[in-house]
This record gives structure tokens, sequence and C-alpha cells, in this order.
């Protein structure tokens, strides 16, 4: 028999201090007692050691784990081979769950059998009063509001959305998952490593459960703060993070065997009158839609790029 | 014969001058299930046949069979019948052309009874061609005729094309689609299928939005295994593109009529890609655009009427 009902597995690499220490003040508020659940805190290569920095003293069931090579999906899965509970959750961070977060994860466990892996509303939470071009990119940031309770089975990348911030999976889920990824390269690679802005995995980990004939379900009320710096709301980080984003999507289409969106072809009749329309396109476009539609195309070509380099 | 037990389940067979041979096979494939007869009854609601069906089938095999007669044409008048006479909670529909495999009752049963989640369910449909169909046709476009191959439960509590339960075979909750049947949509229908002479596949879509309503959820399943027979005279292209323009502008239809929309719109960029299409696909590909650009005139018109009448 399993010791807790629940594993809390935060993985962190260089986190900023003030956003860790809000992300454990939410898990110190949680409703849940603090015997039911362990937490796990993966340290992702940073620098310094984060065990030294921090005061967790107040959690009964902890649990520090050094990983020397960065790479969240490497963290991940040294969280989830110490997890000793049936429910795992994944929290980022910088995510700061509402209070009773952990205590719903479960109720919905208990509710709904048929379902792998869920989540919930990830609501941002900006140091400064963000541009409000901004507003249209919140779900390039991790970022989405549940307006109702919704699941599936279907093998899609996201209906219904469900990303990494706040996570709770099954443990067989978990397992799954991290036999089938040691074995894949490109689905090792699907996540952040580094400054890599590379961020799939997740998907990929809620898809698992669809293969394995469980469901995948998002909860409007689960919910939790996402907390993003300045540095993230520029429109380079936007550009560049909404290019990768679009990347390892694809690359998780292929790696799945999901069919890929194709890139515009090169070199012929019908790609010049394309690259005529979109120029003309482009010219009536707004600034921030013109970067949208750069990082997609990017994004695409990269993934492109990346697939045909992996099969020659 | 009385039964002092309510069914289990009801089949309800909804057809109108049906072709003979295939009637037959439907009923025989019927009479091979292995749930007992006693959990479940048959309802043959014929759809005023031009020669009644009381006349010519013989149900004596089957204890709690019943013929019904629906005078007032069309589809969703005959699947409204059916719910009204039922006497089971749980409903399948067979069309005339639609074999069950013989463990098809046992297994949607068996599915309903154990997941009380599950609202609107539809299964494998495989086909029995009369002739072969163009060789374009085979693969993608055979959903169309309900023709489906599936390999994994396919199941949302939202409305998804890939969970989307067929009418051929659809297994649904009864306490769910009441109030449709009970609802008069004879104004629908004829509004449609006075102007288009079409009739609009509004019900299988309408018993999904139910289920959906009710919170419960819709999908598909390859442990229930159908037969779909399909005769030459629907494998002709004339015949498939008409079905392939009603099932667009049927689609657009009930869209709008759901988001109570002022009119069926399409934008300006959609219009574009569509004529672009027109200019530079295959053939295939022109014609498609081509019907879609049909289906939405059709389905524009037919809204604008709707709503007049409805007004």
């Amino acid at each position: 028999m399993n010791m807790y009902s629940l594993s809390v597995i935060l993985c962190s690499h260089n986190p900023r201090p003030d956003y860790l220490q809000r992300t454990l003040d939410g898990l110190r508020n949680q409703d849940l007692s603090l015997d039911c659940w362990e937490l796990i805190l993966v340290d992702s290569a940073s620098s310094p050691n984060l065990e030294g920095s921090l005061h967790l003293t107040w959690h009964p069931h902890l649990k520090v784990i050094r990983n020397d090579k960065p790479g969240l999906t490497l963290a991940r899965l040294s969280g989830i081979s110490h997890a000793e509970s049936d429910l795992l959750v994944f929290v980022d961070d910088d995510n700061v769950l509402s209070s009773v977060y952990l205590s719903r994860a479960l109720e919905i466990s208990e509710k709904h059998p048929f379902l792998g892996a869920w989540g919930g509303s990830v609501i941002p939470v900006y140091d400064t009063p963000p541009a409000p071009w901004l507003k249209e990119f919140e779900h390039v940031l991790s970022c989405g509001i549940n307006i109702r309770d919704s699941w599936s089975n279907l093998p899609t990348i996201s209906e219904p959305w469900v990303i990494g911030a706040g996570l709770v999976i099954r443990k067989s889920v978990s397992l799954t998952w991290a036999e089938n990824v040691q074995k894949s390269p490109v689905r090792m690679n699907l996540d952040r490593q580094g400054t890599s802005l590379m961020g799939a995995g997740d998907l990929d980990i809620v898809m698992t459960a669809c293969d394995m004939g469980l469901g995948r379900g998002a909860f409007k009320d689960l919910t939790l703060d996402h907390l993003i710096p300045p540095s993230r709301c520029t429109e380079e980080y936007i550009e560049r993070l909404l290019c990768m984003n679009t990347a390892s999507i694809e690359i998780l289409k292929q790696a799945r065997g999901l069919p890929m969106t194709q890139p515009p072809e090169q070199r012929s009749l019908r790609s010049l009158v394309q690259n005529l329309l979109l120029g003309v396109r482009r010219l009536r476009m707004g600034r921030i839609a013109r970067m949208k539609d750069r990082a997609y195309r990017k994004g695409l070509a990269l993934a492109h790029g990346t697939v045909s380099s992996k099969t020659s | 014969m009385k039964h002092s037990e309510k069914p289990d389940l009801t089949v309800a067979l909804c057809t109108r001058n049906p072709r003979r041979e295939y009637l037959d096979r439907v009923l025989s494939g019927l009479q091979e299930q292995t749930l007992p007869l006693a959990r479940w009854e048959l309802l043959l609601v014929d759809n005023a046949s031009s020669v009644p069906l009381r006349e010519s089938v013989d149900l004596g095999w089957h204890p709690r069979a019943r013929h019904v007669l629906e005078a007032c044409v069309g589809f969703c008048p005959a699947k409204h019948r059916a719910i009204r006479e039922a006497a089971a909670g749980i409903m399948v529909y067979v069309d005339d052309d639609n074999v069950l495999d013989p463990d098809y009752l046992q297994t949607a049963l068996a599915l309903f009874e154990a997941n009380p989640r599950y609202g609107c369910v539809s299964g494998t449909q495989r086909p029995e061609y009369e002739i072969q169909p163009p060789a374009w046709f085979r693969g993608e476009y055979e959903s169309w005729i309900a023709v489906r191959h599936l390999t994994r439960d396919l199941f949302s509590n939202f409305w998804h094309p890939l969970s989307e339960p067929c009418g051929a075979g659809m297994v649904v909750r009864r306490e769910i689609v009441l109030p449709i049947a009970l609802r008069s949509e004879a104004m629908d229908q004829a509004c449609f299928e006075k102007n288009f002479g079409v009739r609009p596949p509004t019900e299988d879509v309408e018993f999904s939005h139910a289920a959906l309503d009710a919170g419960l959820f819709v999908g598909q399943t390859p442990s229930l295994r159908l037969r779909h027979l399909i005769g030459a005279p629907r494998l002709n292209e004339r015949y498939l593109f008409g079905l392939y323009r009603n099932n667009i502008a049927t689609g657009r239809w009930l869209s709008a009529r759901r988001a109570k929309g002022s009119s069926v719109s399409m934008s300006p960029r959609e219009a574009f890609r569509e004529v672009l299409k027109l200019l530079f696909k295959d053939r295939i590909g022109r014609r498609l655009a081509w019907e879609r650009l049909m289906a939405f005139l059709i389905a524009r018109h037919a809204y604008r009427l709707w709503r007049l009448n409805t007004r």
C-alpha cells in the first residue's frame, strides 16, 4: 500500500528565488494535510545547489533530488522514479497552486477514474502590467482559463488543452511515459533544456494517457497562478517562444505518427504566388501580427529541418 | 404477448420502402443476437411505405416485436416516433441496411450499464458494396455514407468530429432524447425538405448534442460492429457529391440554428480559398469546392426561410 495519496514533483532550474518561495508558500498553504502528500524537489542542475538555500523543514515528507544534467524531461523522470503514491502532480518553479488544488485533484481522481491526466486553469500573474498585445499570447505563456470541465480520450494535441503547469497524472501513466520516452531520443528532447525553449513534453505525457485508453481532462475549478516576469513579456521572447512551441508540437506530431503541418512549397510557381500574397498581407498586418506569422513559419521550418536531418 | 418486466433495450428499425433482401438480412442479423429476446424489444417503424410492412414482414420470431406506422414521412418523425414508443431506457437505432454483428446488442447493453456517463455511442461500420465504388472515394470519403473503421475508443464530453457518433447503429439513452421527440420538429423538416428535396440529417447530430448538453460522453467504440450494405444507386458520383453537399448544408444550417445567429455566413477569406480550390485543384478537389459553395448557398437560403417561419 502506498504511504501517500499524492506526490508533488517540483522541478526547478536556476529559479528566481522570490518566485520559488511563492511556489513553496502555495504548497505550504494547501488544505490537504501534509501527511497525505510528499514533496519531491528536483534540482535540475541549478547553480548554486537549491538544497542549501531553501528552508523546507515545514514538510515532513520531503525528498530533494539533484540532477547534474539540465533538462525538464530528465527532471520529471527523476521525480517519477522517486514518487511513492498513485497520483503525481507536476508543479513548475513559477506556479502558485490555489489552496484547494491538491485536495481537488484527489477528488477528481476518485470521481473520474477513467481519467489518466488532467489539469486546470492557469492564470497569468505579471510583475508589471503587461502590454495589451500580450493578451493574445497568454496561451503561448502556458496560461488559459477553462470555462467548463471537459475531457476526452481523443488522439489529438489539444482537445482539451492540458499542459505541464499543475499537471496531475496517475502513476501508471507516468511509468508508461517514462518507459517510452527513454526509448526515443526525439521525445526525450521535447522539453526545456537549459536555455532551449522546446516545450511539448507535457503534451506527450497527456497523450500517453489517451494511448492507454484513459482520458484527459481540463477542469475549471482547479486553478493556479503562473508568475510571469517582465523578461518574458517582450516581443523578442514571445517570438522565440512561439517559434519553439510550434516546432516542438510539430516534432511531437511526427514522433507520434500524426500528420505534420506542411510548410509552404519551395521554388514553384505556387510558392511564388503564395509569397507574393504573403508579402501583400504582411504589409497590411500590424507589427504583432507580423511577428506571430514570422514565428509560426520559422517554427514550421525548424521542425521540418529537424525531422529531415534526423531521418536522413 | 404481455410482459410484466420492462425490456433493457429497444431496437428501433426505421424504414421506408426498403430493399427487401436487405431488410431480410437486417432482420436475420437481429435474430442472431446473443442477447436473450426477453431483454430487448424490437420496433419496426414503417415510415409510410407504399406497401405497408405490417402485411409483408413477419415479426413472429420475436415476442417483444411490434410494427409501428409513422405516417409523417422523414427520418426525424420516424426516429422520434420510436423514442416515444420505446419501453426501454437504452435505444439502438438500426437502419434498414445495417446488419448487426451477433454480439452488438449484448455489448451495447453492457457498455451502457457499466458506464452511466455514456450518452450516445456508435461503432465500426464495415461496408459491403454491391458494386465497386469510385477509386477516389475509398478511404477518407467513406464516412459520408456511414462507413467507419475504428481502431480505438474515441470519446469526449464536447463536440469533436473524431468522437461524433454515426446514426447507423447508434446507441442512445432514451431519457436524453425524449425531450427532442416530444418537441415538434416538423416545421424544420418541412422547411428544408420542401425547398431542397433532401432530408436534413439532423436527428443524429441532435441526439449527440442532447447527450453533450446533459453532461454525458459521446463517442465511437470498435467493440460495436455492424455491416453496412451499400447498394449500387448509392455509389454513383452524382449521388455521392449530392450527399456531400447535403451533409455540409445541413451541418451549416444546424450550427447557425444552435448558435441562434442571424444568418449562415462565410468569411471573405474562406470564400476566396474555395474559389482558389475551384481553379487550381484536381477534378475531385474542384468538385468538392463547388459542392461546398453550393451547400453554403442552400444553407443560407434554408436558414432565412426557417427564421421567417419561426418568427
